[in-house]
């Protein structure tokens, strides 16, 4: 689903991401962790199209078009997804409307028909259930006046609606308390199946003890310098990413 | 009134410890403002050709001006031809050192807390004392100019670096500016004037102290500080005056260049005799200060408490021509009895990515009126330049007004501005929960003040914030009891 | 600027009607004060040379085309270039239109040559009428002015509006210009004791100098509303004064400006609270694209002994082209104690990040944009009612965005 090599990502002249590779298979959920600083968010970014975030080698293949080539909109119609790490508020902006504008576009740029407000109502209540957010949410600007953790849930809710082919998840577990964690956790196992992969990013395990990844990789000064399965979650969770120094330096 | 008021009224009432006057005989020039005059005061600084012919040229335009009506303020008809234009304190030659200057003279300085003298010398800061109208004398000359660091009165300069006044005078603050600053132009006796070499910190604080004492004069200084490429600089100024029945004018200039890379900062502590508390005598204060970010990457910071003058007419600003330049304004305001003050600053971003930052505090008591008067122009090519403004007022009383006019101005899409203005006062249930700690009402008033003011005193260098504290704590004295 | 004066009021042209002495006592005030220029303060940002260029008739067409149409049900008021015709009212139970009584012109001052234009329309003005609303209104109460687009005249409409004691009414200035004169409207709106007035400016300008002056007291417990959404026009001078007279009166403008290229709109407002105890809100917004240009001058005024007043006052600006201008001056003249007043202002751009974030949820930047500046502009709408309005109100809104 999604392949990259050789990333190199510069914002303005320093250069964050230095030679990445990653590929990610239909149905697979990866986490990315590493210390701050080491580009996580970078990568997020990258991959839904930042401007200024400049992709200075190497290639990002989604679904075998190549990603670099598109606006961030046609990304998301091709079926990206980015959980931001800091959800933009939008004074003003209305969230249900906001929200079926999006899948609406995003329906059109496929060929789509444009969904009838009654189903559209329909899933995104039973996303604000599942993830024990009130109603009136959707009345309020988007992320106006949300706390922290209502921001995280709502960028979920987004993703459910939504149904992206692939989500990449930045920090969405930063700044949630343990049963906001679950909740979180639980919506995107119900998100999960063999046609739709993750990318979750984060700085800590515990979100990944709900995900069960199927590879875990350690991403340190804009490359990954070790993968493997969850043990290594487990591992990094234990001895911190201080291991990381021991071995470049051996 | 409640009782709150009173308290904090009772407490706000100044005692103005600089009041006294110096018993010493003076040169003046006769009173008034004619061609005559102005070829007197330029004869007795032994000037060149070219800087009368500058002086004449001033004159004739202030002719042709009217003084300013916009700001905020009462402003009594001045009798122009009532003033003398020039006073110094006799003395036989001019002093080679400081040891040669009156002793009467150093007494006055060192009852003001700025002794010349080399045994009590302010550790670490160069002093350069303006008595009138002439400079009486610089400190630490010899290690200033150990690090190439040109530290004079203006007088001084134009003897001795007539390349760099010809070149820097009138370039920021042109005589045609406005009506004092016209005026100024053409009588100015004396002030400071600093240069600082390419890529050099100047390895002390440099500060000039001015002190008004003859009766009917007018001060008139000039200040010109150029920062040369790389180079840092922090410069104070204080100010004070003898207690007298009629008002005095005080209408200087202040004329800074920074060059790419430089950093210049100036500091204010005005303590003007503000005139009695039925609002007799004290100091006009109408004063230019103006900086230029000239180069790239420089910045400009100006520092002021201003607790004196009777009127104060003052807006010091930056001019932010280079890219990346950097501009930054602190006020502290204290006005009460009468006084009036009409102060704020300018920021006019002309550079790209510029960035400029106003915190201003008002605080007025009894029948003063303090206006904050700000402009923030964003030009054309201002690109991504950034402001960000803040004023805020504190009223004590029932009789005294608090006003914010603040210009925003942006012609760039790119440019963000943001401004904030708050009007508040000592509230009971402030005070009450200081007492209900154990704080008698007089600190509690002075620690409100206090923390009211803390964002800009923490940008004064050491020795003035302390003075500044000081300054406050004077007014703030004998509140219980 | 002598010359503009001579020819917008050639003495020889005053009428002799029977508020002959007012208007001649008018017309000796505007030429001993003069014309405003850029170093009037008021004016400082708005030039009015534009008029020295303009011919201008004394009188317009008398037809001037329909207004548009409300999506909801309304009593509305025609004027026509600048003229009621009061043969064709329809109007409802508890309303009245007369006539304005000489007596209630006298004595009226507004100052020096900032106040030129109101001078102007007292001198000038071709009718004066007085609008009394004694009930409460079920339905919004239109003025309709319209002006047609061979109209090239110069009119100055004089309104006195009165709502009386308790009553509550919905006010709509409904202004479509789409000539190419001058209209100079001064405006007076008094709220009786525990009267409730939402006032509505819609405008959406052509070519006219369209200048109004409206000022609203507002008696005890009463309570002021504006809600105005400006669309622009070639050159749209607004000043709204409020006034709080007495304690307990409440005073509140939201008011959204929409510039475009060619169009330069100067809104002046003023909140005075004259009195203690009596509260405001101001919220005014502009966006200003192409060549527009936007002023917004709000003040704040809390006179002495208006002790525990309360007043607030917020500005957001967006210049969305790089060659838009936006001034503005928000003001607080403070002389009171007990009082918390504050104003915050901004000028800026739409927010990259925001636009990020909306596109990578698949909205493309053109309808992410307009989204993003629906958001801005249609905040200071949201507290119009009924929801009928403030629907209306914000579709208008989305016709130009």
């Amino acid at each position: 689903m999604l392949k990259i090599n050789n990333l190199h990502v510069a914002i303005g002249d320093t250069e964050i991401i230095k030679g990445l590779d990653l590929e990610v298979g239909s149905g697979e959920l990866h986490a990315i962790m590493g210390p701050n600083g080491s580009g996580k968010s970078t990568l997020g970014y990258a991959l839904a199209g930042r401007e200024g975030y400049e992709i200075t080698a190497g290639s990002i293949e989604f679904e075998g078009q190549d990603l670099t080539e598109l606006e961030p909109e046609e990304r998301a119609a091709a079926g990206l997804f980015l959980a931001f790490q800091y959800p933009v508020e939008i004074p003003g902006v209305n969230n249900a409307y906001f929200l079926r504008s999006a899948l609406n576009a995003q329906r059109k740029a496929r060929g789509e028909e444009e969904i009838d407000s009654i189903t559209f109502l329909k899933t995104v209540r039973e996303s604000l259930n599942s993830l024990k957010m009130d109603e009136a949410l959707l009345k309020r600007a988007v992320n106006e006046g949300f706390s922290g953790g209502e921001k995280k849930r709502n960028e979920i809710v987004q993703m459910a609606v939504l149904q992206p082919k692939l989500a990449v998840l930045d920090e969405t577990d930063s700044g949630l308390d343990i049963d906001a964690l679950k909740l979180v956790a639980e919506g995107i196992n119900a998100q999960r199946n063999a046609q739709r992969s993750f990318v979750v990013i984060t700085h800590y395990q515990r979100l990944l003890d709900y995900l069960a990844p199927d590879h875990v990789h350690v991403l340190s000064d804009g490359r990954i310098v070790e993968s493997g399965g969850q043990e290594l979650s487990e591992r990094l969770e234990a001895e911190g990413y201080s291991f990381l120094e021991a071995e470049s330096e051996a | 009134m409640n009782q709150t008021t009173q308290q904090v009224e009772k407490v706000i009432q100044q005692r103005y410890k600089a009041g006294f006057f110096t018993d010493i005989e003076s040169d003046q020039i006769r009173a008034g403002l004619d061609e005559e005059v102005i070829a007197m005061i330029s004869a007795k600084k032994n000037e060149p050709v070219w800087m009368l012919e500058w002086r004449l040229k001033a004159f004739h335009h202030w002719q042709t001006m009217t003084g300013p009506n916009w700001a905020h303020l009462k402003i009594p008809g001045i009798d122009f031809q009532k003033i003398h234009y020039y006073a110094a304190p006799k003395q036989k030659n001019r002093p080679k050192s400081l040891d040669d200057v009156d002793p009467k003279l150093l007494e006055t300085f060192d009852k003001l807390g700025v002794p010349l003298h080399e045994r009590a010398r302010l550790a670490g800061v160069a002093v350069d004392a303006v008595f009138d109208s002439v400079s009486v004398g610089t400190t630490f000359q010899k290690e200033l100019k150990e690090a190439g660091v040109i530290f004079c009165s203006f007088s001084e300069a134009v003897q001795d670096h007539p390349e760099l006044i010809r070149e820097y005078l009138g370039s920021v603050v042109p005589y045609t500016d406005n009506y004092f600053a016209a005026l100024n132009s053409a009588v100015f006796s004396d002030g400071s004037f600093v240069y600082i070499p390419k890529g050099t910190r100047c390895p002390m604080e440099l500060s000039t102290y001015f002190r008004i004492n003859a009766r009917d004069t007018g001060q008139f200084e000039r200040t010109l500080i150029i920062a040369e490429p790389g180079s840092h600089v922090s410069y104070l100024e204080g100010c004070t005056a003898p207690m007298r029945d009629e008002n005095q004018l005080h209408a200087a200039v202040v004329e800074l260049v920074a060059l790419e890379k430089a950093q210049i900062k100036y500091s204010t502590v005005q303590n003007w005799y503000p005139g009695d508390e039925n609002g007799k005598g004290g100091i006009y204060n109408f004063v230019t200060k103006r900086g230029d970010c000239r180069g790239d990457d420089s910045r400009i910071s100006w520092t002021q408490v201003e607790t004196g003058s009777a009127i104060t007419w003052k807006y010091p600003s930056c001019i932010l021509r280079g890219d990346r330049s950097a501009g930054e304004f602190y006020s502290v305001a204290l006005t009460h009895n009468h006084q009036q003050a009409d102060t704020g600053t300018k920021m006019i971003h002309l550079g790209k990515n510029t960035t400029s930052k106003v915190i201003s505090k008002g605080i007025s008591a009894g029948k003063s009126n303090n206006s904050y008067r700000g402009l923030v122009r964003m030009a054309r090519r201002a690109d991504n330049a950034r402001n960000y403004t803040q004023c805020d007022s504190l009223l004590i009383g029932k009789t005294c007004g608090a006003h914010t006019f603040p210009y925003i101005e942006s012609s760039n899409a790119t440019a963000k501005i943001e401004h904030e203005a708050t009007t508040s006062r000592i509230g009971d249930d402030q005070l009450f929960y200081c007492r209900a700690r154990g704080l008698g009402e007089e600190d509690a008033v002075a620690m409100i003040v206090d923390g009211f003011c803390k964002e800009v005193f923490k940008e004064l260098p050491m020795e003035f914030a302390v003075e500044a504290k000081a300054l406050l704590e004077i007014s703030l004295e004998g509140a219980v009891g | 600027m002598s010359a503009i004066l001579n020819k917008l009021a050639p003495e020889s042209e005053l009428a002799d009607d029977r508020y002959g002495d007012i208007r001649r006592r008018a017309h000796q005030r505007l030429m001993q004060y003069g014309f405003p220029d850029l170093k009037t303060e008021a004016w400082k940002y708005t030039s009015l040379r534009v008029l020295e260029k303009r011919e201008l008739s004394a009188t317009g067409p008398s037809e001037a085309g329909q207004p548009a149409t409300l999506p909801f049900e309304a009593d509305v008021i025609p004027m026509a270039n600048g003229l009621i015709d009061p043969d064709r009212l329809n109007l409802p139970a508890g309303v009245r239109l007369e006539p304005m009584a000489p007596a209630d012109l006298i004595n009226l001052d507004y100052g020096d040559r900032a106040g030129a234009m109101a001078w102007l329309n007292l001198a000038r003005f071709e009718q004066a009428w007085r609008l009394v609303i004694d009930a409460t209104l079920e339905r919004p109460l239109v003025l309709a002015m319209t002006s047609s687009s061979d109209f090239a005249a110069s009119v100055h409409p004089r309104l006195q509006i009165e709502l009386a004691a308790g009553v509550e009414a919905v006010l709509i200035e409904q202004q479509a210009d789409r000539g190419a004169g001058l209209i100079n409207i001064v405006e007076d709106i008094a709220l009786a004791r525990g009267s409730k007035l939402r006032h509505v400016i819609q405008r959406r300008n052509a070519d006219s100098i369209w200048v109004q002056r409206t000022r609203v007291t507002v008696s005890a417990d009463a309570d002021y509303r504006c809600h105005a959404l400006d669309l622009g026009g070639r050159l749209v001078r607004q000043d709204l004064s409020v006034h709080l007279l007495e304690a307990g009166a409440n005073g509140e403008i939201d008011g959204v400006a929409f510039i475009d290229s060619k169009q330069h709109v100067d809104w002046h407002t003023a909140i005075d609270h004259e009195v203690g105890h009596t509260n405001s809100r101001e919220s005014f917004r502009i966006m200003a694209d192409g060549t527009g240009v936007g002023v917004f001058n709000g003040r704040i005024h809390i006179q002495r002994g208006a002790d525990d007043s309360h007043s607030d006052l917020n500005t957001a600006n967006l210049l969305l082209s790089e060659s838009a201008r936006i001034n503005i001056k928000p003001e607080l003249e403070i002389y009171a104690e007990e009082v918390t007043a504050s104003h915050g202002a901004t000028i800026g751009q739409l927010e990259d990040s925001a636009l990020f974030y909306l596109r990578t949820r698949g909205l493309p930047v053109d309808q992410a944009m307009a989204l993003l500046k629906y958001g801005f502009a249609a905040a200071p709408l949201e507290n119009a009612e009924p929801e009928a309005l403030r629907d209306w109100l914000t579709a208008e809104l989305e016709t130009v965005l």
